[in-house]
């Protein structure tokens, strides 16, 4: 195996909640915000019940191939070729594209809030360095770092707390004001961000118990989908609907806003914190995956060659793919890449490879 | 830009490469180079300037009508 | 030992890069604004206002005694077509980076005001700088009086209208609220209004004499908005009328008679207190029922009698319900009648149990609501009489 490392399950949720949190808390706020307006928090349960089968889709699929990754069963389920092609296409459109996309969203988020004068590729090529040491060393270092830094996550329920003093229910209300479809749309960009939880499929195989997969990944969405709601009704319930959906980072903007009888306030850094460590995790594990499904997909003995590479892959991405400006990155996020990637690669191709397994025969008996 | 550019291809080079030679991994080396080269052939042209073409611009095409619903 | 060495020129490599950044502000670099105020001047300009802190008159005030006090802020304008530009040029004037992070106070001046306050809010919300927790006031006059005054209490005016907002003393709205004001068709802004005002003196010794009467920013209402643009006022007494209804901080003085002797006054302290609006609409005719739960403290008798019996503090709750609601009618009417604007937010409360009818209804929400009736009750409780019960003061019979 290419990967010697095993973590157990509750490194497992964790490093699940650090590959979906980050970016999400500070990017779907806005754009669900924007469709689903007060009714957004019913966008998210919505998506929470999408991310909860993908999970279930690709927990099923692990199991029934123990000790394999999605490069590899895919290969199994459909022969060599197509196989091959499946692999190719989440090393280059999945993992690649959204690591990639978690590097500019980083640069970006520190560009327009807080170092305006910087290079927007210091913050790549720096981001880049240290992820890349931390894949190099392997699963267990990137989800050990992750232990370190997830604790982090709960500074939002603190958040959340001392703001309360600036909410207003009334601004929920009224309740399923705009009717159903704008729900729908809304949920498109948080599904595809719990959607996410397809990389859970290239570290199945390493876990120290399999068994527990399921519930590792039930609870990773629910978690994350109760940190997402947090911080979308956090800025639901201090800005309204109307002024949401204009703010680009609306949970930046609402930790802003807090402040304790003026002496606790500016606590933006908590933000900056959680979404830096986060956001460094998030493109560790995308970064791993592409790397690891990278040295699968050619039958390599070691995946670490390939790491410093990729990650030049992935710098260079990051400006070309996202395009040009911050505009062109929300339209390129929230309306073109978030429904392709959760329409084909997090429940097309996982859905298609479970009924080819299943009508094959394919694959041991899924213990699930 | 090029010059630092071309420094840090050859740095990623020499950190990898004589390890793999060492241990005879020729088809690792095959594959490592093979990524440094897409690698260098996307960067490289956008230092100089040239602009590469996008395929996010595909995928945009491709899921138009989903797009338009979105709006 | 070639790795130690490696690690060792790594570290120092390391925290020679780490501790520098590029957009680093170091305090003695930056103009630190405490305020500011937007104009709209004559030639159709807009003229931006700034007061900078000055940090070396803000330590050790105290112990400096003898040299006698130093202003701690120094206000400095410059106009332009716009605000950054307006800023560009102040830059040119101002020997250090502007910071917009600590301004408290956005004063826009009446002329502005007129013009359209969108004009002015976008720069605020859009840079990174200026927070949304700001405080937003409308001028009496131009913005640069205000900002150029001083606090004789406080070190900078800007502070001081700042702590006058936060104690709530009048209506205090943040940029964020302002914003959200005026995003939304259900309520029209209203936004503090302050003026320059002669304030007491400040005491000299004897050699020295008096110093005159002394300028100062005070809270006097509010400004009523349609849309962006500013259309009227509402004096203090409204303005606590437009508070009650909105169910925002209820606080506030009121007097009532005595029960006993009508023609003296008891002064009650509302503590605190709930509105409920309730819309009700048929499809033609449109009421609003509102109730205001009201708690105060007694707090003065001019009267002599013993207040401190039931039927008496009765009668001061029925009183003092009279009062709310006479105070709430007459900003409503100022409302209804004279700027047909609902800045209750009464076409909120009305999209959230009618969201059909509300769009039909929402784009000539402010005609529908100079029509709507408003049915004001009031339940005023008297729940404490402060450390007496009968006068302390007045002897026995």
């Amino acid at each position: 195996m290419l990967e010697q490392g095993k973590i157990d399950s509750k490194q497992a949720i964790m490093l699940m909640l650090s590959t979906i949190l980050p970016t999400a808390i500070l990017t779907v706020p806005a754009v669900t915000a924007k469709s689903a307006r007060q009714d957004s928090w019913m966008s998210i349960m919505i998506a929470t019940t999408v991310g909860l089968l993908i999970a279930r889709l690709v927990v099923v699929l692990g199991l029934r191939f123990p000790g394999k990754t999605l490069f590899e069963y895919a290969e199994e389920i459909l022969g060599k070729v197509p196989g091959k092609i499946v692999g190719l296409l989440y090393i280059w459109l999945f993992f690649l594209y959204i690591g990639s996309g978690v590097i500019r969203e980083y640069g970006v988020f520190m560009v327009t809030a807080i170092m305006p004068d910087t290079p927007i590729i210091v913050f790549h090529i720096v981001g880049v360095a240290v992820v890349a040491y931390m894949v190099r060393n392997g699963l267990e270092v990137l989800s050990r770092f992750n232990q370190l830094t997830i604790p982090t996550t709960g500074l939002l329920a603190i958040v959340f707390i001392l703001s309360t003093k600036d909410m207003k229910l009334a601004r929920l209300l009224p309740v399923f004001d705009a009717g159903p479809l704008p729900i729908v749309k809304g949920s498109v960009a948080p599904a595809m961000w719990l959607g996410e939880i397809v990389t859970f499929a290239m570290i199945i195989p390493y876990l120290i118990r399999p068994r527990e997969a399921h519930r590792v990944a039930t609870l990773s969405i629910l978690l994350c989908s109760f940190f997402l709601t947090m911080s979308i009704l956090e800025a639901l319930l201090i800005f309204g609907p109307n002024v949401t959906g204009h703010w680009i980072f609306p949970a930046f903007n609402a930790v802003r806003v807090v402040s304790i009888a003026n002496f606790l306030e500016r606590l933006e850094s908590v933000i900056m914190v959680i979404f830096m460590l986060g956001g460094f995790v998030k493109l560790g594990v995308f970064y791993y995956a592409a790397v690891l499904g990278s040295a699968q997909w050619l039958g390599l003995k070691d995946y670490r060659p390939l790491v410093l590479p990729v990650g030049v892959i992935l710098v260079a991405l990051s400006i070309p793919l996202w395009g040009e400006n911050i505009v062109e990155v929300l339209h390129f996020i929230g309306q073109v890449y978030a429904p392709f990637a959760l329409i084909v690669l997090e429940v097309g191709i996982p859905l298609l490879l479970l009924i080819v397994s299943l009508t094959k025969g394919k694959g041991g008996e899924s213990d699930a | 830009m090029i010059v630092l550019l071309i420094l840090l291809f050859a740095g990623i080079i020499l950190f990898e490469v004589p390890g793999l030679v060492k241990k005879k991994m020729w088809r690792e080396l095959a594959a490592f180079l093979a990524y440094l080269l897409i690698g260098m052939a996307l960067s490289i042209p956008q230092v100089l300037g040239v602009k590469l073409p996008n395929p996010t611009k595909a995928i945009e095409a491709l899921i138009k009508p989903i797009s338009e619903l979105l709006k | 030992m070639l790795k130690k060495i490696t690690v060792f020129i790594l570290l120092v490599l390391l925290t020679g890069f780490l501790v520098g950044c590029w957009s680093r502000e170091e305090i003695t670099q930056i103009a630190i604004i405490l305020g500011t105020g937007v104009d709209w001047t004559a030639d159709g300009r807009i003229r931006l206002t700034v007061q900078i802190a000055k940090p070396g008159s803000f330590a050790g005030g105290a112990e400096g005694g003898g040299k006698g006090r130093e202003p701690a802020s120094w206000a400095v304008s410059a106009e332009g077509k716009s605000i950054e530009e307006a800023e560009r040029y102040l830059a040119m004037r101002v020997p250090r980076d502007i910071y917009w992070g600590h301004c408290i106070t956005l004063v826009i001046g009446e002329e502005m005001a007129k013009k359209g306050t969108r004009i002015v809010t976008s720069f605020f919300l859009r840079d990174r700088e200026p927070r949304e927790t700001m405080w937003v006031m409308v001028a009496k006059g131009e913005a640069k009086d205000v900002l150029e005054t001083h606090s004789n209490l406080e070190k900078t005016s800007a502070q001081a209208a700042g702590l006058l907002e936060r104690m709530k003393t009048g209506y205090s709205v943040q940029l964020r609220e302002f914003a959200e004001m005026l995003a939304s068709k259900g309520v029209q802004p209203v936004v503090t209004r302050v003026e320059v005002k002669e304030a007491g003196v400040t005491p000299g010794s004897e050699q020295e004499k008096k110093s005159p009467a002394h300028k100062q920013v005070e809270i006097t209402g509010v400004g009523v908005f349609k849309e962006d643009k500013l259309i009227g006022w509402l004096d203090a007494e409204k303005t606590r009328g437009l508070m009650w209804l909105k169910g925002e901080p209820m606080e506030g003085v009121i007097t009532v008679p005595s029960p006993g002797e009508p023609d003296k006054e008891v002064s009650i302290l509302i503590r605190r207190g709930k509105t409920k609006i309730v819309p009700k609409y048929d499809g033609k005719s449109l009421r609003f029922d509102v109730k205001i739960d009201m708690e105060g403290d007694m707090v003065e008798q001019q009267s002599l009698e013993d207040l401190a019996k039931p039927e008496k503090i009765k009668f001061l709750e029925s009183g003092m319900a009279e009062e709310i609601k006479r105070r709430c009618n007459l900003a409503l009417k100022k409302a209804q009648k004279e700027y047909a604007v609902d800045i209750f937010g009464f076409g909120n409360a009305f999209h959230r149990k009618y969201k059909k009818e509300w769009r039909e209804l929402k784009d000539r929400w402010d005609d529908v609501f100079r029509q709507a009736e408003v049915n004001i009750t009031v339940a005023a409780r008297v729940r404490v009489i402060g450390l007496s019960t009968k006068r302390a003061d007045v002897p026995e019979k």
